[in-house]
């Protein structure tokens, strides 16, 4: 009833390849892997070639927040006054958590590692300290600020003052009075032990810090006027201005004592920060992966994930452009040896046994050797590696399909040669070619990416695969991320190139009944 | 007939030397020296005399020794190895001074010229042999002379003459004033060989001192198996009964891996390592059975630039990179904070570094500057760089911070020996990424090769053809001031000058960072080389 099923090739070739359920969905992945690469440059999330902290902002990712504390600074003079203050010696106590910088009254806290740490601001004998925890939680508290307060009345010489301390800590709470200060110290205190690397074994020219960490002391900066026990007990002596200097570790404060004359300038007592405790995320570089990041970034901070698909189309690139052209020149040189024969077939043969003979990396490193790096000479080094190949199994069928009868029957009604081998034996070693191209496309993109890992690609820092993991090789050990995508996308697109050539050769060859 | 002899003659020298060849190979990578008592020693050191000593202690280094004779070496590798075995007249302690240890005392005349020590008596080498006047006179004498091709020869270049006032006290004169040459004699490399060793030598040029090394230190040599280890032992006549070696050996091995290194570290195989990666640092810190330390070094890490092309000549240009950069990011991106922004050329280290305004990072301020110079889109560059990922990620940052104010740049990785010969032909040179140890920790080391006008290409090492008069002047004004504060000025005044006038882009100076088991105690830190002459085992 039905009309006579027509033989088509491609029906039966297509319902051949539906059988190979591995090289279908390989297929699939690769004209998915295909569109990403076509399409790279304008779905990449990120620029891949500046670090993500610069996009946010051009992105409305508001992260500015955990990234870099900006603190007011504000001095408080010994009349009560609030003054700005600026030029103020800053110290991070820990470099390798976060740097300072300074500019107009405004404190930019960079974080550079995870920790907890401290940031000094001290300007001549005032010291404040703030708290700084990079990517951790629930640090104790700390003492950040000290202010001692001064007589309330004039002074006279004999007299015996009790100034009181009052602290401030990170979180806020204020201390007042010595009891209370000294028996909070020792808790205060204890927790910095955590980051005290002092007594480490190595002898070194570090300075020493205050012997008594957990102490309070008292300083009179004139002992002609006051002088200050331990205990802060301030005895007025003679006449003139003195200023009584407390620490605790590094923070401290002063407080003018004027005896018998009148209080002149005010001094600055308190440097009050806008905060005392500041929490920061450390995403400086090497931030894992997340909803931000599917892939995380890399030790520069790129986006690993636009960078994976800036990439894709660059190795797909390599790897068609270069087999293309060792597989047109290699099938040329193929079908000449093979038909012609004779003295052709030995030059070329000899040629490609040489070729052969290199191990195909080592070939790939000697052509860029003489060419210098570069992705064009990527292209041309691999192609080289291509051709012999090509030319062995193109001469191998073309010396097949010579001996066919509708050669020789061609051949003996006086068709060209030229035409011959267009018409007759090219299309008959076409679907070969076509399989090891497949698979060899695959090979070419792993020697393409080895280069670059090499070093050998040019622009060792653009987004291709092999460079990207050569320049994240070294911290492996402690970050999987910025190996394992670009790795896996090597991986995945080779494996595909692999499995669908494999189909192909499965649906192409005529031995291989259903 | 002649000519046949002549060619029998030839045959047999070339089989002795043959024979010799192999016999010394096989000799020293196995054993030591089986010339002079020195295996002898070795062996007696074996013996349980030492059990009341601790054990031993391994180190990582990141690289084989090239030679165990301080006057042929000059990598710091080495002289983490050397500085148990040698000693000179003067040493630099923890802090950087310069205190005596084969000398008393020492004193520099009025006008630089002559720098007399007064010996330490009762010492002895360790092969037996006294350390006097004489001794040094001939160590220097060898060292000094060009002829010898001592790899430190130049370095011993300032010397006019030595000579002996007694057999306890020697004179040094120096060709021009010099006052860095108390520097000089504290550098490592002014260590002292025994008499007997260094006669071996010139009776027989053949004889391979960089393999028998004889010194006064602590510890003496016993084995270098070749790209294993070198093992030093306790030595026990050493002249300081206080400070006696505390190890019955310790044993230097190259890992060049430093994941190996880390690796080794954790599992307790080695108890120190050198030159920690930065990423391992914090981690290996917080390990409870780990130290590290951190400090600066005597290195500047810079961007050099070709200030013979067009672009660079105006000065404007220059700061305008320097600005560009933020110093901090990039240490806290490539050197995960070990590091220090420059602040001079030189490292703060370093005896004449005088800090100086630096470039604050101000990106405003650098593109206006490039505007004013008549490049307000930028410009095309390519950047230089030796291809190890340290290096690689510098100049990634680089580039992505000079791009912001419009400078593209296109780096160009190279293997560092290919890196060092491009830049001493001074072809093409663009921008490139350097390196510059002040290993004499000395500004006149620090500033002339990199500055100074006779310096460029060929010579050693202007690769950016920086030439300033000023400069110049300020650098033979400084070595000849015979006042160390006048020199000092002028040192000051020279920093200043380049900093202004920045031929570099001023990046770090990087931190050495060096980790040791717990259980490793009075690990000294002396500049940027561990010295282990007081470390023992709990």
């Amino acid at each position: 009833m039905k009309s006579q099923k027509t033989y088509s090739f491609y029906q039966l070739f297509l319902k051949k390849f539906k059988k190979q359920t591995m090289a279908v969905i390989a297929f699939w992945i690769l004209i998915g892997i295909f569109l990403l690469g076509l399409a790279g440059p304008w779905i990449t999330p990120y620029d891949p070639n500046r670090p993500v902290t610069e996009q946010y902002e051009e992105k409305g990712i508001d992260r500015t927040n955990e990234m870099t504390g900006m603190i007011q600074i504000t001095g408080i003079m010994s009349d009560g006054a609030e003054r700005p203050v600026s030029e103020v010696m800053l110290q991070s106590s820990n470099r390798q958590i976060s740097s300072v910088s300074e500019s107009s009254g405004t404190i930019t806290i960079t974080p550079v590692g995870q920790g907890s740490t401290t940031v000094l601001i001290a300007k001549g004998d005032v010291a404040t300290q703030i708290q700084l925890d990079v990517s951790v939680e629930d640090t104790p508290p700390i003492l950040t600020q000290l202010l001692l307060h001064g007589p309330p009345g004039k002074v006279k010489k004999g007299d015996i003052l009790q100034l009181e301390l009052e602290a401030t800590l990170s979180n806020g709470d204020k201390l007042v009075g010595l009891e209370q200060i000294r028996s909070n110290l020792q808790q205060l205190m204890g927790a910095r032990k955590t980051d005290s690397h002092e007594k480490n074994g190595f002898l070194t020219a570090r300075k020493k810090q205050s012997e008594e960490v957990g102490q309070i002391h008292y300083q009179s900066t004139d002992e002609k006027v006051i002088r200050v026990s331990p205990d802060g007990m301030v005895t007025a002596l003679g006449q003139g201005i003195g200023q009584v200097k407390v620490s605790i570790g590094p923070v401290s404060t002063i407080v003018p004592i004027a005896v018998e004359t009148p209080q002149q300038e005010p001094v600055l007592v308190k440097i009050k920060p806008s905060q005392t405790h500041i929490a920061l995320m450390d995403n400086r570089k090497h931030q894992q992966p997340s909803l931000l990041h599917w892939f995380g970034t890399d030790h520069q901070n790129r986006d690993i994930f636009s960078r994976v698909l800036a990439g894709t189309r660059e190795t797909l690139f390599i790897g068609f452009v270069s087999v293309g052209i060792g597989a047109v020149i290699g099938t040329l040189l193929g079908l000449l040896a093979g038909y012609y024969g004779r003295w052709i077939d030995s030059i070329i043969t000899r040629l490609t046994d040489i070729l052969l003979a290199f191990p195909g990396i080592l070939l790939a490193i000697a052509v860029i050797a003489v060419l210098g790096a570069g992705m064009v000479n990527i292209i041309f080094a691999v192609a080289v590696f291509t051709v012999p190949i090509f030319i062995r199994i193109v001469r191998g069928s073309a010396l097949a399909l010579k001996q066919m009868t509708y050669v020789e029957a061609a051949k003996s009604i006086g068709v060209q040669d030229f035409v011959i081998i267009m018409r007759h034996i090219l299309p008959g070693m076409l679907p070969v070619v076509m399989v090891y191209l497949t698979m060899r496309i695959g090979t070419a993109i792993l020697l393409g990416a080895a280069l670059s890992f090499l070093g050998l690609g040019g622009d060792i820092t653009a987004p291709e695969w092999g460079a990207m993991l050569s320049a994240a090789k070294d911290n492996s050990r402690n970050f999987f991320y910025p190996t394992f995508f670009p790795g896996i996308a090597i991986v995945l697109t080779v494996v595909c190139f692999n499995l669908f050539g494999d189909g192909l050769r499965d649906t192409l060859d005529p031995k291989l009944k259903e | 007939m002649q000519m046949r002899k002549r060619v029998r003659l030839l045959t047999v020298s070339f089989l002795v030397a043959t024979a010799m060849l192999a016999g010394c190979t096989s000799n020293s990578g196995q054993t030591p020296p089986t010339n002079g008592p020195a295996p002898e020693h070795a062996e007696q050191q074996e013996v349980p005399v030492k059990a009341e000593l601790n054990a031993e202690l391994t180190v990582a280094l990141e690289a084989e020794a090239t030679s165990l004779d301080p006057w042929n070496s000059t990598d710091s590798n080495t002289l983490h190895i050397l500085s148990t075995m040698f000693e000179g007249l003067l040493t630099r302690n923890e802090n950087g001074e310069v205190v005596p240890v084969l000398a008393t005392d020492y004193q520099l005349n009025a006008d630089a010229t002559t720098l007399t020590f007064h010996l330490r008596k009762g010492i002895l080498f360790h092969d037996g042999t006294v350390f006097d006047a004489n001794v040094v006179k001939k160590n220097l004498d060898y060292v000094r002379n060009k002829e010898n091709g001592m790899a430190r020869a130049s370095f011993f270049g300032f010397i006019k003459e030595v000579t002996v006032v007694d057999p306890y006290t020697i004179t040094v004169t120096a060709n021009v004033p010099n006052s860095a040459m108390v520097a000089y004699m504290a550098h490592p490399s002014a260590s002292f060989k025994s008499q007997k060793e260094l006669q071996k030598k010139i009776d027989d040029p053949k004889y391979n001192m960089d393999r028998n090394p004889v010194g006064t230190g602590p510890y003496q040599f016993h084995e270098w198996k070749n790209g294993q280890f070198v093992k030093v032992a306790a030595f026990d006549d050493y002249w300081d009964k206080e400070k006696p070696a505390k190890l019955a050996a310790i044993l230097f091995k190259p890992v060049m891996e430093a994941s190996t290194r880390v690796n080794m570290l954790k599992a307790g195989e080695v108890d120190i390592v050198t030159s920690l990666p930065t990423l391992d640092a914090r981690m290996i810190g917080e390990d409870a059975n780990l130290d590290v330390y951190s400090g600066p070094s005597l290195n500047m890490i810079y961007v050099g630039m070709n200030t013979k092309l067009d672009k660079y000549k105006d000065k404007r240009v220059r700061q305008a990179m320097n600005y560009a950069i933020n110093k901090e990011q990039l240490i806290s991106q490539v050197a995960d904070g070990y590091g220090t922004a420059a602040d001079s050329p030189l490292s703060p280290l370093v005896k004449g570094y005088a800090k100086q305004q630096s470039y604050l990072y101000n990106a405003d301020k650098a593109k206006q500057l490039l505007t004013e110079a008549g490049y307000p889109d930028g410009f095309a560059a390519t950047l230089w760089t030796r291809n190890s990922t340290e290096f690689v990620a510098i100049a990634e940052n680089i580039k992505m911070q000079l791009q912001a104010v419009g400078i593209k740049v296109e780096v160009q990785a190279y293997e560092s020996g290919t890196l060092f010969e491009m830049l001493d032909a001074g072809e093409g040179t663009d921008l490139y990424i350097g390196r510059w140890g002040a290993g004499t920790a000395e500004a006149d080391w620090g500033m002339r090769p990199n500055f100074a006008s006779d310096r460029i290409p060929p010579n050693y090492n202007n690769s950016g053809f920086y030439q300033n008069q000023q400069v110049d002047q300020l650098l033979n004004e400084a070595l000849k001031a015979t006042d160390n504060s006048m020199a000092q000025q002028k040192y000051a005044e020279a920093q200043k000058v380049i900093m202004d006038e920045a031929p570099w882009i001023f990046l770090y100076v990087p931190d050495v960072v060096i980790a040791k088991r717990k259980n490793v105690v009075d690990v000294g830190v002396t500049l940027d080389t561990v010295r282990l002459h007081a470390a023992y085992k709990q």
